[in-house]
This record gives structure tokens, C-alpha cells and sequence, in this order.
């Protein structure tokens, strides 16, 4: 009887774990993600009707690709309305930061298998193939190893080994 | 109230080129080619008519090696608002052949921008790409002259245009596009033949196994000839033979029968029986026509 009791318990523990922590969202470093993260997923991810929809889970907002609504009350009387090429937002980078480190929880099976790192990459059920039927990166992509690297914390801003 | 502020059609050719944090493509020109793989469809789209180009001047027919052909991109002049790009690539979607865009003496009214310059821009990119851009400013045709390379090897190659339509909202919804990607080939070009093996290694293997084959019909072994047949099955393979190849296929060592002489008889008979001669096999097409 105390062997099953034990096995249900085991079972039941199995069957509850969650596989993601919300206490282990990373945090991968900020700065870095505004100097050299945050142009490459502007520009191969942030297109209008790719990760520039609102709608999605990983969205990238930025300048000559969607904007995030401003409402002009809280504009000075003098500011004129931004215009589509005007930089970033603080807003925006730390939205888009938000989103892609949210895009970086995984289940457990490692970091390399979290969503903003595999979908990039060829036979991972992405969506936004090119016109040749190609994910935009590889593993041995400069611009996919530069958002590894950030997210796991081995680069740091001033691009060295993270100490 | 909140308003939306989204991504405006890039209206000039520089900001394709222009860093991505500063509301630039990176690089990307978005034609759809080989070396950029998104289109314009990426960001635009949405709009309510068809953005319709007309292309004339391509060698629909098949290009020559060197001719110099004029490709002329015209769209109607009810449209205000239009970018035009267009790259001709090879299979790996670096550039392929020279372009050169027409002396300023020889431009026509829907040629130039509202502000009487030159529309067309020549644009070369690290990555062995060279574009033809045409940003909004007003214009509605784009000519160019494109010099097919001095080699048919190159095989088919592709014209990529891309052009947008833009409904003047200054967002990419409500844009129409065109996106077109017409292959070219060169004169002659054959889509697929068949010949012994598309690799040198698999052709000796292939002639191995007629050897075999042979070997096996001498001495009625007809397990050995089950192998030679199974090898002689797995080495052969088809590729593409182009026309100048078929000189060589042409030659009398060519011919896959053993011992012509020995067959001399029998294909006799055949043609008496049949009252017809020839499509026993022989080798030809050396001129390169059919």
C-alpha cells in the first residue's frame, strides 16, 4: 500500500512539474540587445506582415517596419508627429527586449530549443519561409550565433567573453 | 485618440541599404531572388487593385551568349506612388551578365522623376548582386540594356522585379504589389536528357557493367548478369545534355552495342520485315539540333 501511495505521489508530482519557471524568464544583458541584437531582429524578423504584426507573440517594433501607436496628448506642443524613420523609441526597445526575452523561455531542453532561437532555423516548423522555401537563418549564421550568444549570456556589451 | 504609425514604402533606393535601426532594409532589397529571399510582400500589401507591369524586351525565346537585349519595365501613369527594382541572377543569386542603364540624351518623358532627373539608378552590392532601382519620384517606365554572359554553361537565369504600389497612407497596409520571377534560358537549352551517368565515377561503373553484362551473355551465367543488370540500373542516371555536348554522344565509340557487324544481320532483317529503316539506337544530333 505505502509503495503505491508513493508511486501516485511520484506520478502526480510527474504529471504537475511545469516545465518553465516563470522565475527563470531570462534576462539576458539590455545593452547588448540595443547595440547588436536589436537591428538583426529588425531586420529579418520585423517585417510588417512577419514579426512586425501585433498580433503575434514575438513582435519587433522600429523604424521603417511598425511603429508603436503614440498617442498625441502626450506629445509637447512643439514636437511635430514622428516620422516612420525616426529611431526607436525607448518604448519600442524595451517592448521588443520584452517579447524576445519572453520568446527565449523553453521547456527545459535547453536554451538552443527555445522559440526565438530554433524557429529561425531550417525544419523547425517555422512560418515565414522566403520565396525559396528557406528559414532566414542557420546555426552557422554570424547573425543567429550573435542572438545565441546574447541569450546565453557569453557575449557581453563590449563584445568580449562574459566574465 | 491613438494613431498607428507603420512602415512607409521606402521611397528611396538608399534606404534599402541604410542600417535597419535607422528604418533600413540591412541589405535587403526584397526582390525575392535567390541572394535575398523575401519579397515586398514581406511588409506590403492589402491593396485593392493589381499592381500590373509590362515587361517587353526579354528573350522569351531563349538568350544568346553576348547579345545585348533591352528589357523595358513600363506601368500606367495613373499610379502616383511606385517602386520599381529589378535583378537579373543566376541559380545562386549573384548577378549574371552586365546592365547599363540608357544615356541621359536617349531618356523618354516617363523615364524621368516630376523633378526631371533621371529615375533609374544602377545600385552594385557587396554580395555580387547589381540592381536596377526606381524610387518613387514620379516616373513610370524603366528601360535597360542587359548583355547575356559570353557562356551558355551559365544556364537558366532569372529576372527578378519587384514593385509596389503604394496608396500614399504612408504605411505598408493598402500597397499593391508585383512580384515576378521569369526564368531565361539560353538558346538550345535542353530541359533533361538522358545519358550513361552523371558523374565520371558512376560511368565507369556504368561501363563495368556492360562489360559484365557482356561477359555474362558469352557464358549464360545469369546470376552475373543479374548483377551487371542491377549495376548497370543503379549507375545510370539523367542529366541535362546540353547541345554542345552531343558531339561527343555523336562519336562512334558512343554506341552502346557491342558488335556492331554481329547485329549488321538482324537489323536487316528487321527493316525488310518492317518495310522502314534507322531508330535502332544509333548516335546523332551532333549539330546540336534534334
Amino acid at each position: 500500500m505505502r509503495a503505491h501511495v508513493a508511486a501516485c505521489a511520484a506520478a502526480c508530482l510527474l504529471l504537475t512539474a511545469c516545465a518553465s519557471d516563470p522565475s527563470t524568464l531570462p534576462a539576458p544583458d539590455y545593452e547588448l540587445f540595443r547595440s547588436e541584437v536589436y537591428p538583426v531582429l529588425l531586420r529579418d524578423c520585423g517585417m510588417s506582415n512577419c514579426h512586425g504584426d501585433e498580433e503575434r507573440f514575438f513582435v519587433v517594433w522600429g523604424p521603417g517596419r511598425t511603429r508603436l501607436p503614440v498617442d498625441p496628448s502626450e506629445l509637447d506642443e512643439e514636437d511635430a508627429a514622428p516620422s516612420p524613420f525616426d529611431p526607436p523609441t525607448e518604448e519600442e526597445m524595451w517592448l521588443s527586449y520584452q517579447r524576445a526575452r519572453a520568446a527565449l523561455v523553453h521547456g527545459g531542453e535547453g536554451l538552443e530549443e527555445a522559440p526565438l532561437l530554433v524557429k529561425p532555423l531550417e525544419g523547425r516548423g517555422h512560418g515565414g519561409k522566403d520565396r525559396w522555401d528557406r528559414n532566414p537563418w542557420s546555426r552557422e549564421d554570424a547573425r543567429w550565433q550573435l542572438v545565441r550568444g546574447w541569450a546565453a549570456g557569453e557575449i557581453t556589451f563590449d563584445g568580449g567573453p562574459q566574465p | 485618440m491613438v494613431f498607428v504609425l507603420a512602415a512607409l514604402a521606402y521611397s528611396n533606393p538608399k534606404l534599402f541599404d541604410a542600417p535597419a535601426h535607422e528604418g533600413g532594409g540591412a541589405g535587403r532589397y526584397y526582390t525575392g531572388s535567390r541572394g535575398d529571399g523575401y519579397g515586398c510582400d514581406a511588409c506590403h500589401g492589402g491593396g485593392a487593385k493589381d499592381f500590373a507591369l509590362e515587361v517587353e524586351g526579354l528573350p522569351l525565346g531563349g538568350w544568346a551568349a553576348g547579345a545585348t537585349y533591352t528589357l523595358d519595365i513600363a506601368w500606367s501613369p495613373t499610379i502616383e506612388h511606385a517602386s520599381v527594382l529589378a535583378e537579373f541572377t543566376d541559380g545562386d543569386g549573384r548577378a549574371v551578365g552586365s546592365l547599363s542603364l540608357p544615356p541621359e540624351d536617349l531618356l523618354t518623358p516617363p523615364e524621368l522623376c516630376g523633378s526631371g532627373n533621371r529615375a533609374a539608378k544602377q545600385v552594385e552590392l557587396e554580395d555580387e548582386r547589381v540592381l536596377l532601382t526606381i524610387g518613387d519620384c514620379g516616373a513610370h517606365r524603366l528601360r535597360a540594356q542587359w548583355q547575356a554572359p559570353d557562356e551558355a554553361s551559365v544556364g537558366p537565369i532569372n529576372l527578378h522585379i519587384a514593385a509596389v504600389a503604394g496608396d500614399g497612407s504612408g504605411d505598408a497596409s493598402g500597397d499593391s504589389v508585383a512580384l515576378e520571377n521569369r526564368e531565361l534560358r539560353p538558346l538550345g537549352y535542353a530541359e533533361q536528357g538522358c545519358q550513361i551517368a552523371d558523374t565520371p565515377e558512376r560511368g565507369r561503373w556504368g561501363l563495368l557493367a556492360l562489360g559484365l553484362l557482356g561477359l555474362a551473355g558469352l557464358r549464360r551465367r545469369s546470376t552475373l548478369a543479374a548483377v551487371a543488370v542491377v549495376a548497370a540500373l543503379s549507375a545510370s542516371a539523367c542529366v541535362n545534355v546540353q547541345p554542345y555536348e552531343r558531339g561527343r554522344l555523336a562519336q562512334p565509340d558512343m554506341e552502346l552495342e557491342l558488335d556492331a557487324d554481329l547485329m549488321a544481320g538482324p537489323h536487316h532483317a528487321v527493316e525488310y520485315r518492317e518495310g522502314s529503316a534507322g531508330a535502332l539506337g544509333g548516335a546523332g544530333g551532333g549539330c546540336g539540333c534534334n
